[in-house]
């Protein structure tokens, strides 16, 4: 593992919301991947500033899952560096990723269905007393502070997960990422499966993560989203970046031929 | 929502079991005798020596039939230790609890190492160790003479005062298996292990070593079952625990745990055990024939895994009451 935690325990949510003027969290260079003779990955820079959302785009085999899960550690490069806050870093795990504070939410979520918010939130960093003793109480208070300060309501923590709609796991999923004291959060099709207002709701919250000062990665098919929570798209095509954007000076147009390959973006 | 899944499951079993309660009682001559009332203890107790480290291991999302004959192997080896090596009962009673132990390890070494699904893996087991126990005694029960004199036999037989000992074990039992889940980290990865199993290997736990010390405590527990009822008769008989999976397996399913995984309470299966075991009892003062109450307690498995459908935390029944609080929250 390349570098540390230099606030470690510290929510993001907590500090004032940092400008996007601020220099870049995440600095990944020259990022490859290969599968056997197929390379997914090539060659691919992307940096990610604290209180800015990225969107990742690009037709289906342009990269973007494979781009995603070594930056979170799911898997390992065959080539390039990636650093967090100017330090290198080498992710054998997505436990190393989490460790220097990159939080992936997956399409899956990760969620335990018949348990409890509150334990599906901690799950697998479960505050225990005497090493052992999970800690209820401490649970169901930072679980009900966590949602306060992103803005989610929920039922009562208390409540299992099976009850809940697909914008209230995502939110789950969220703030589990959050709590770990996540400041890259990168969201994988978070709003694939969900209707209207449950997205509404989740783009929200994809703001308030936002204005905590996260640096977020949005992955995602759908412009709408995009161009409403995003503040600058990166686009692959066959594992290369062919754009940059920021997103305030770029058309819906224009956006939509980069990920086809009309005509090359900025 | 913790009252809601109370009110589900096990309020509805405590009433079947109050009903069965009642209904012998009005039925079945002398079940209200104190030998009767003191029998139905004991035998709930022996059921939830093992049932309760097996709910443990269904909520891991595993299974044990090898349970019976582990049971029988440590029965016997206590025995054959205690005659033909002339072993300190004490000490053989250690080496049938540490031979359990080792059988649950390596039934969750191949489980969970080599991947073999343990409903096939301990119906092999079932067999082998039965046919250990019968090669050990060349299918003989072995006696323990009236001269071989042990604290041993009275800490397994006795009782204090009217109540067996084996009440006692069992309730401590209940409480250390109600503790861990409810109130440990242990527990809290139990539930996520059985619950979704790849969401618990996502978010850094690790349920390979959880299953593991599951069927590791599951056969400590089956070893010690075995030495105790060795120490109990005074006679280690290779067919002991032959059926015994039936009636442990019946209470753990009764009491509401789900052989999918993530779902089962220590609370579902003391009342199982007491069902399945005020119904064996309870039939024969009837005078229904043994075979009979075989029937009966088959028909309360398929009745209880078909209500299952129809209780569980997304049924119509839980929604309703889904639907009772939302409301409450939104006036």
């Amino acid at each position: 593992m390349g570098c540390l935690d230099p606030h470690p325990g510290e929510l993001p949510v907590t500090r004032p919301a940092a400008s996007a003027a601020m220099g870049p969290l995440l600095v990944a260079e020259g990022l490859t991947c290969r599968y056997g003779r197929v390379t997914a990955l090539d060659g691919v820079d992307i940096a990610l500033r604290p209180g800015e959302v990225t969107a990742l785009l690009g037709d289906n085999g342009a990269g973007k899952s494979t781009l995603i899960s070594l930056l979170s550690g799911v898997r390992q490069p065959s080539g390039g560096t990636i650093a967090m806050a100017g330090e290198p870093c080498r992710f054998d795990s997505p436990a190393d990723a989490r460790a220097v504070g990159i939080a992936t939410v997956f399409q899956t979520l990760a969620l335990v269905e018949d348990r409890s918010i509150a334990e599906n939130l901690f799950l697998g960093a479960e505050p225990v007393r005497f090493g052992f003793l999970l800690d209820r109480r401490r649970m169901q208070r930072e679980a009900s502070a966590v949602f306060e300060r992103l803005g989610v309501v929920l039922p009562p923590v208390g409540t299992a997960v099976r009850h809940l709609s697909g914008g209230q796991r995502q939110a789950i999923a969220v703030a589990r990422t959050v709590l770990g004291g996540a400041r890259v959060v990168i969201l994988d099709e978070p709003t694939a499966a969900l209707g209207v207002r449950e997205t509404a709701r989740v783009l929200d919250l994809i703001g308030r993560l936002k204005a905590s000062g996260a640096a977020v990665l949005l992955v995602s098919h759908n412009m709408d989203n995009v161009f409403q929570v995003a503040d600058r798209a990166v686009v692959l095509r066959l594992g290369r970046k062919v754009a940059d954007l920021a997103l305030a000076q770029t058309s819906r147009t224009q956006l939509v031929a980069s990920i086809v390959g009309g005509e090359e973006g900025a | 929502m913790s009252i809601q899944a109370l009110f589900r499951r096990e309020v509805a079993i405590a009433v079947v079991a109050a009903a069965l309660y009642i209904g012998f009682a009005l039925n079945a001559p002398h079940f209200l005798d104190a030998q009767t009332q003191f029998e139905i203890l004991r035998v709930t107790g022996f059921t939830l020596l093992v049932a309760l480290p097996l709910t443990m291991l269904v909520i891991a999302g595993e299974v044990d039939l090898s349970i019976g004959s582990n049971l029988g192997l440590a029965s016997v080896v206590t025995a054959v230790a205690i005659v033909d090596w002339g072993w300190n009962p004490w000490a053989a009673a250690l080496l049938a609890v540490a031979i359990g132990g080792g059988v649950g390890l390596a039934n969750g070494w191949v489980v969970v190492r080599l991947g073999v699904p343990s409903f096939i893996l301990t119906i092999g087991m079932l067999s082998l160790l039965r046919g250990l126990a019968l090669v050990v005694t060349m299918g003989l029960s072995i006696d323990i003479p009236g001269e071989i004199e042990s604290t041993f036999f009275a800490f397994a037989g006795g009782s204090v005062g009217p109540v067996p000992a084996q009440v006692l074990w069992a309730l401590a039992s209940f409480a250390v298996t109600g503790f861990v889940l409810r109130q440990t980290l242990f527990g809290a990865w139990l539930y996520a292990t059985g619950g979704n199993l790849r969401a618990a290997t996502q978010m850094g736990l690790r349920p390979g070593t959880v299953k593991i010390a599951v069927f590791v405590a599951l056969g400590l527990c089956c070893g010690l079952v075995g030495a105790l009822t060795t120490g109990w008769l005074r006679l280690g008989a290779p067919n002991t625990g032959t059926g015994g999976e039936l009636s442990t397996i019946a209470a753990v399913i009764i009491g509401g745990a789900a052989l999918s995984g993530g779902v089962g309470t220590a609370t579902g299966t003391l009342i199982g055990a007491l069902i399945v075991s005020m119904l064996q009892i309870g039939l024969v003062l009837m005078g229904v024939q043994g075979n009979w109450v075989q029937v009966c307690v088959g028909v309360l498995i398929v009745a209880a895994a078909g209500a299952e459908p129809l209780l569980r935390a997304d049924g119509r029944l839980a929604q309703w009451v889904q639907g009772l609080s939302d409301k409450r929250a939104t006036a």
